[in-house]
């Protein structure tokens, strides 16, 4: 199972979306671009079609436009934090269940907590192992198609 | 009829049994045996001595006359020996804690020792108590006249008494309480033979009036029921809106106070018990002796009433009832019984009125004048203190004497009894005061004392008086001076009272009055306060060598000399030695004031605190107690309140310090928690590139087909993140060093000119990176400031470049504007770019802020840039401020002080290269 | 019992006594009419008041025995003779 999610929610081409791609598998949110550009990297070279915003709020509105599998998440955003990202899309039924990654430098517990809380499905902490990512991604939506 | 000789013989070998049992009893007592004697049953008998021939024979007449009134005469002792635990166990314990030896002593001892209050309470105690004995004379006398009369209920209503009997009967009193009485001076070492024999003559007269009791009830009368069911045909009183009135209020009142002021009671319950514990027994057994000496009273008077003659004495019904019905030997037993009765009162006040004679009047003169009764160092106070004691023993039994003589033919028992009640009743306001009202003080006791003592002289005495002389009747009719409100028994018009209520309650409200308004006019003295603790807080105190003379300059054999005057020789070589240091000589006691208020009480207990206090006076120190001596002796009230002060103090003390100690800690939680926010940033901004360094290394080492350009991208990428993590350390070095306060420059005279040109040339890259236009204005040329050229380039560095990147504008600008205001030079560095909201206001310079990035930008900064520089302005006595940022665009100003010119001469500066080191230019 | 509730019961005692014999409580029993065993009602009525007060003491001073275990001290004349 590779494409967008089917059903009664069929996919519809948002009038300001480029509907020239598919939907991604991953739609990454981080700010910094180096390690935007090394998750881009390593998402892609294990097979996952992937996009990024580097915002809150253009995580929210990508979400809309371009129905990402899952989201790769980092806390500390400008404009929207994570975890506003996280309650937002949590908080639409049509997103209840999307799959998200939290990625933060902060390893607090507290963090860790309030991410679960508000419904984050898995949460790796910076600096990570590659392995790591591509694990958590991999366990949430199964194997890359190739 | 019963023969003369008989009952004199009779009467005679009774008193000599008597002498006997006394003379045991003091030999027993006084070789140690004497358990029994000190046991709470003999405690419990001596205290009957309340019993008198009132009792015995008045008693029975007053319920012939006026129905249940003698009820009331039992009840209020009830009362008062039920409720021991408030009253009298207090009374007793001061007793004894004082040394007391009578209630004059007691009374002038609470209130600073007075003098005066003894000597007053002394005479009103004569004046009370001499009709008293006077009626124990009389009723003496009238029972032997009865007994001995062939027709005794024919005689009875003869007036005539035997006054040479009476004499001979006082006369025989007195050697009996001279003799028993003053055996030795120290009235604490109390009258064991007189107690012995007043026990013994508590249960002659008790089995003596249940015996006439049993064979008038059940002899005569035939039973309690029919006894009772001649009450209507005697004419009884048992009325119980006639009993239960005024009067009865009264008696029940005067009896409680009586128990406790009657001089012969305070010598029992005081004076000579043994134990406190006695009280105990007391409480319960002595409301039961009278019970038992009342429970046949008013059967006697029924019987009495309905079978003698109408003109038959009541009073003498115990004795004429057994007569007339042939029961000769129960009536001589009676005669014994009432005997016992009136002598057992008779001895004891007469003991009791002596110790306050000559403690309180006649020592008190022989102190003063020593020569006149030969007073001398060495003996003499011994045998003054006998002889003044025995002399009053013989004159208080002549003024009962001349009161009976004076009297006689006059008046019923029980009004005489009533009248002395009403009398020594005076003294219960000042006794309750000095138990319970620490603010009482002497000259209120004394005014109170006085009005009771006036106004009952006045409405009770005087009228007593009245039968026997005519100015007083007309006096009793008409008032003084024929003014109608001052009349003896209806003051200011107070009519239709009974005389007996009338005066107890003028004379007690008086009293009461003048006792409380003058206490409160008045200030205790320094003695009477100590005092007056020493009374109120006595069960508080558990060791209370009493603080007197705390000055102890007395020379050792003055005071000896003193104290065997007193004493003794043989008690003052004891009490001596007991003090002596082990193996000393008795005169090598150290005059501590523990010594001092010792031998004092000791004294006290011979003659009377009040004397006691002012002999002692006269050796130590020769004078009296001194002003620094006062206030040694300050109360305990005193040190209460003062310790009660500090305890305030300290409470006030704790809790300042506790403050302190929560707003240090406050100030340190606030500390910790900023360091544990710093941590977690600093934290934070390293983990950043450190996530991207981590990244692409891995992803070097797992992919090893990566093209030559994407490696050469990804170890740049490696080596710009490890420049800014260096960076970042560096900065939070630099700012920590700062925020410690280390000396991390000198600084010296600086052209800031010079700087800004430096500062601007070094940001060219990145302005023009940013297409930033930057326009300098003039500037003042040649001035000097206090400051590091490198540090103030590094501010203006910053500034410069945060206003390059962060600026989104279209058309990016810059405009540096110096000037130099008063004395010192400002730089503002305006800029076009988004400006810092509001609500950023109070936190741009703290550390780690960041405003919005500008999403070209390719690096950010750590965000201490603008902390640094504030703490690096500070250091030069200069500052960074934001001016102001609504809307677009912000303002950064830094200012500086300038040198004058000779402190620009003392700090000539080289001119410096900007290096970089530590000061990174600081994007936000 | 703490010595505080003691001292109350010693204090309730007198009172109560004082409450009995004096008017109006007194007044209560009535005079010769209602004999109690031949003996007139009031006469009756003091008798039993005082009785009790005397069974009152008696109970008191044992219960002063218990609850303040040690004996108050002697009088100190009684030790110094």
């Amino acid at each position: 199972m590779s494409s967008v999610s089917t059903g009664s929610d069929a996919p519809i081409f948002h009038p300001e979306g480029p509907a020239d791609q598919a939907p991604p598998d991953v739609l990454i949110v981080e700010d910094e671009p180096a390690i935007l550009s090394s998750l881009e990297f390593i998402l892609n070279h294990a097979g996952w079609r992937t996009r990024s915003v580097q915002d809150g709020e253009a995580a929210l509105s990508a979400v809309n436009r371009w129905h990402p599998r899952m989201l790769v998440l980092d806390l500390m955003l400008p404009k929207r934090n994570g975890f506003d990202v996280l309650a937002s899309l949590r908080a639409r039924s049509d997103t209840r269940e999307l799959p998200i990654l939290i990625l933060t430098a902060k390893g607090q517990q507290q963090d860790r907590r309030t991410a679960m809380e508000l419904g984050a499905s898995a949460f790796v902490t910076k600096p990570y192992a590659n392995g790591d990512v591509l694990e958590a991604v991999a366990s949430l939506l199964g194997s890359p198609v190739r | 009829m019963i023969s003369g000789p008989l009952v004199i013989g009779t009467a005679i070998a009774y008193v000599v049994l008597l002498f006997v049992l006394a003379y045991i009893s003091d030999v027993r007592a006084r070789s140690g045996r004497g358990a029994l004697l000190r046991s709470p049953l003999v405690f419990t008998l001596a205290l009957s001595v309340y019993c008198t021939s009132w009792t015995f024979y008045g008693a029975v007449g007053s319920a012939a006359r006026n129905g249940l009134e003698f009820f009331a005469i039992y009840l209020g002792p009830t009362l008062v020996f039920v409720g021991w635990w408030f009253g009298l166990r207090k009374l007793v314990r001061i007793g004894h804690r004082q040394r007391t030896t009578s209630i004059a002593d007691f009374v002038s001892s609470r209130f600073g020792k007075s003098a005066g209050l003894a000597v007053l309470i002394t005479l009103m105690a004569v004046a009370g108590i001499t009709p008293y004995i006077a009626l124990q004379l009389k009723a003496i006398t009238t029972s032997l006249g009865v007994i001995l009369s062939p027709e005794p209920a024919g005689v009875l209503a003869r007036s005539g008494d035997d006054v040479g009997l009476a004499f001979a009967i006082a006369a025989a009193m007195a050697l009996f309480s001279i003799f028993f009485g003053t055996r030795n001076i120290n009235a604490n070492e109390q009258h064991h033979g007189v107690v012995a024999a007043i026990a013994f003559e508590a249960v002659v007269k008790f089995v003596a009036l249940i015996a006439v009791g049993l064979f008038v009830v059940f002899g005569i009368g035939g039973g309690v029921a029919a006894t009772y069911a001649r009450a209507a045909e005697a004419g009884v009183n048992l009325d119980p809106a006639a009993n239960f009135g005024p009067r009865w209020i009264t008696i029940t009142i005067l009896s409680a106070a009586a128990i406790i002021c009657l001089p012969r009671q305070f010598q029992i319950t005081v004076v000579e018990n043994a134990d406190e514990n006695h009280l105990k027994t007391a409480s319960w057994a002595f409301p039961l002796y009278l019970l038992g000496m009342s429970i046949f009273t008013m059967p006697i008077a029924i019987i009495g009433l309905s079978l003698l003659p109408s003109g038959a004495d009541p009073d003498m019904f115990v004795l004429t009832l057994p007569l007339t019905h042939d029961s000769q030997a129960l009536a001589l037993f009676a005669f014994i019984g009432g005997f016992s009765s009136a002598t057992s009162m008779i001895i004891v006040a007469s003991i009791a009125l002596s110790i306050m004679i000559s403690n309180h009047v006649v020592v008190p003169i022989a102190l003063r004048m020593p020569a006149l009764f030969g007073l001398r160092q060495g003996e003499g106070m011994t045998r003054l203190l006998l002889t003044s004691r025995r002399l009053s023993i013989g004159f208080v039994l002549f003024l009962g004497f001349v009161y009976f003589w004076q009297t006689s033919g006059s008046g019923a028992l029980a009004p005489i009894g009533l009248i002395s009640f009403a009398g020594v009743a005076q003294f219960l306001p000042a006794i309750l005061a000095a138990l319970y009202w620490r603010d009482a003080t002497r000259q209120g006791a004394l005014a109170g004392l006085l009005s009771g003592f006036v106004i009952w002289a006045y409405t009770s005495f005087l009228p007593s008086l009245g039968a026997s002389s005519p100015q007083i009747a007309d006096l009793l009719a008409n008032g003084p001076w024929h003014l109608g409100l001052l009349r003896p028994q209806a003051l200011l018009g107070l009519s239709g009272l009974d005389p007996l209520v009338h005066s107890v309650f003028w004379s007690l409200l008086g009293n009461t009055l003048a006792l409380v308004f003058v206490s409160i006019a008045t200030q205790n003295s320094a003695m009477g306060r100590m005092q007056a603790n020493q009374f109120v807080d006595v069960f508080r105190r558990s060791d209370d060598e009493q603080k007197g003379f705390t000055r102890s300059q007395a020379p050792m054999n003055d005071l000896f000399v003193m104290a065997r005057r007193v004493l003794g020789t043989a008690a003052a070589e004891r009490l001596f030695e007991k003090f002596a240091p082990t193996g000393r000589d008795a005169l090598q006691v150290d005059a501590t004031p523990r010594f001092i208020s010792r031998l004092e009480k000791e004294l006290a207990g011979s003659i009377g605190a009040a004397s006691a206090h002012v002999l002692l006076g006269q050796v130590v120190s020769g004078e009296s107690v001194t002003m620094e001596d006062v206030m040694q002796m300050a109360d305990e009230a005193h040190q209460i309140m003062e310790y009660s002060q500090r305890l305030e103090q300290t409470t006030a003390e704790l809790q300042s310090t506790t403050s302190q100690l929560q707003n240090a800690n406050t100030r340190l939680r606030q500390l910790d928690s900023q360091k544990d926010e710093f941590l977690s940033q600093v934290s934070h901004e390293v983990r950043t590139p450190m996530t991207a360094i981590r990244s692409f290394a891995e992803i070097l080492l797992t992919h090893t087909s990566l093209s030559e350009s994407e490696r050469r991208n990804f170890v740049s990428t490696i080596h710009a993140e490890s420049v800014r993590l260096t960076g970042l350390l560096d900065e939070i070095l630099d700012l920590n060093a700062l925020e410690r306060g280390e000396e991390l420059w000198s600084n010296e005279a600086v052209d800031p000119g010079q700087a800004l040109d430096r500062a601007v040339e070094v940001c060219a890259p990145i302005t023009s990176q940013h297409n930033v236009q930057v326009t300098i204005g003039n500037r003042p040329r040649g001035l000097r400031v206090h400051a590091n050229f490198n540090r103030v380039c590094q501010v203006f560095i910053n500034l410069i470049s945060n206003a390059a990147k962060y600026n989104d504008s279209a058309n990016p600008q810059l405009n540096i504007d110096c000037r130099l205001e008063n004395t010192t030079f400002v730089v503002d560095f305006t800029d076009n770019g988004p400006g810092i909201s509001p609500s950023d206001h109070g936190t741009i310079f703290d550390k780690f802020w960041r405003g919005k990035r500008n999403p070209d930008t390719a690096q950010s900064g750590s965000g201490l840039g603008l902390a640094i520089s504030r703490e690096i302005m500070a250091k030069m006595n200069g500052s960074l401020t934001l001016v102001h940022g609504e809307g677009r665009g912000a303002c950064f100003r830094v200012e500086l002080p300038i040198l004058e010119e000779a402190e620009t001469a003392a700090a000539a500066s080289p001119n410096e290269k900007v290096t970089a080191g530590a000061g990174l230019p600081r994007d936000e | 019992m703490r010595p505080e509730k003691f001292a109350a019961l010693a204090f309730l005692l007198p009172l109560l006594g004082a409450i009995l014999i004096l008017p109006p409580l007194v007044l209560l029993p009535g005079g010769t009419a209602s004999p109690l065993f031949g003996i007139p009602a009031n006469i009756a009525y003091i008798f039993s008041v005082w009785l009790l007060l005397i069974g009152g003491a008696y109970a008191l001073q044992r219960l002063s025995r218990q609850v303040f275990d040690t004996p108050s001290p002697p009088a100190q004349r009684a030790s110094d003779d």
